[in-house]
């Protein structure tokens, strides 16, 4: 963003409320007893959300998985094409997504060089017959495979509540619209495309690529709700989605971030909810993709 | 659902509201609204720490630290503060809010 103009309205009104944060932290740590507690972070507030958050989404796992009827077969998304083989054990076709990868792909957060890249777009496509790309259109990521994280569910429209939402409350809503503003501009518009938006979206860090400052209003539409691949190499699990959100921050040690939804078809959404997982743009022009798990 | 245990508490739909309408970059409509948050957690937490006798404090902060949502705490805060505390609170937000709008509205 361009910031060699005057400081805005808000940025300083930001300048006060900082003021105004500092001086009841001070207020707060004057107790002996909070100090033991709230030294190691200036987010309080926003960490134990976070927290919280994941307790209450722990909590309704157990119970979802209780409940939950077994699981069905690990079915073949049905992209099929002319050009596919007989119907195959899907069993198979997620192993072989998964084992196919595991023995190229790195364990840790990288972009994938030009040989590797083709590599992984030839697995992708093989077994999933999404045309995956690690370039499109001379755009790419500063990551193919990084670390993703367990994201609240954003705001879709002026007014959407989180009781609207209908799946996994417990993950909480975000404060604020995502990067890419509202997924509809107000209710009437709102349809089954910008649902299917949010349930499945997933957050990358435009805010890093290098041309982000110059080409911003260029890169931002670009970026905005682009249809993604996210497959989870340690299983095989795969998701079509779409950018909802910019971010997470470099400090976070993530490179991505996704929904509720979209983690819990990738199976990131227990434990540390965070994994290894690559990232891709899919090539549709023709919006014929569904967004969504695809392998399951 | 109630993500910190006074959220059902607290309106601040107008702080939302106010920055909602803002033209400002998003980013800094999430910062201000990350401030708020903190802004409101602090307040309401040195307003029952200076309520509830020290030796309560610990037992307050590590089920706040521990299980942030939990309804319990203003059980807790009820039996060790006072019957009128979930009023006490309100007010506290009320006043930490009214700030909050002092500070966005102010001119340049």
């Amino acid at each position: 963003m361009d910031d060699t103009h005057a400081p805005s309205h808000l940025a300083l009104s930001i300048q006060k409320l900082e003021k105004r944060s500092n001086s009841l932290r001070h207020r707060l740590l004057k107790h002996k007893s909070a100090k033991r507690f709230f030294t190691k972070t200036f987010l309080i507030a926003h960490e134990l959300r976070q927290r919280s958050s994941r307790l209450l989404a722990s909590a309704g796992l157990v119970g979802a998985l209780i409940t939950m009827p077994a699981p069905k077969s690990l079915a073949l998304a049905p992209i099929s094409t002319e050009t596919s083989g007989p119907e195959e054990n899907t069993f198979t076709v997620r192993q072989k997504l998964m084992t196919s990868l595991q023995g190229i792909l790195p364990h840790q957060p990288t972009k994938l060089t030009t040989e590797a890249a083709s590599q992984v777009e030839k697995i992708v496509f093989e077994n999933t017959n999404i045309n995956a790309k690690v370039v499109l259109e001379d755009q790419s990521l500063n990551h193919t495979l990084g670390y993703v994280g367990f994201e609240q569910h954003l705001t879709r429209f002026p007014g959407d509540s989180l009781a609207q939402h209908d799946e996994i409350q417990e993950a909480g809503i975000a404060p604020g619209r995502g990067a890419f503003g509202f997924f509809a501009k107000d209710k009437s518009s709102f349809t089954t495309r910008e649902y299917l938006r949010e349930k499945y979206y997933c957050v990358v860090q435009t805010l890093y690529l290098d041309n982000w400052n110059q080409d911003h209003r260029f890169l931002k539409d670009w970026y905005a709700f682009r249809k993604m691949i996210v497959i989870n190499p340690a299983n095989g699990l795969a998701v079509v989605c779409s950018i909802g959100d910019a971010g997470p921050a470099d400090w976070t040690g993530k490179q991505f971030g996704a929904s509720p939804e979209t983690m819990q078809a990738l199976d990131l959404n227990k434990g540390p909810r965070k994994g290894l997982i690559l990232m891709l743009f899919v090539d549709d022009p023709d919006n014929k993709i569904p967004l969504g798990p695809i392998n399951q | 659902m109630a993500i910190l245990f006074y959220d059902h508490l607290i309106t601040k739909s107008e702080i939302e509201i106010f920055l909602e309408a803002s033209e400002e970059a998003d980013n800094q409509k999430g910062k201000a609204l990350q401030l708020v948050d903190d802004i409101i957690f602090q307040g309401i937490v040195s307003f029952i720490l200076e309520n509830l006798e020290t030796h309560h404090h610990h037992t307050f902060l590590t089920h706040v630290h521990e299980r942030p949502y939990d309804p319990e705490i203003i059980s807790y805060l009820r039996d060790n503060i006072g019957p009128h505390i979930e009023d006490d609170i309100r007010t506290e937000a009320d006043h930490l809010v009214k700030m909050i709008l002092h500070d966005l509205q102010i001119q340049k």
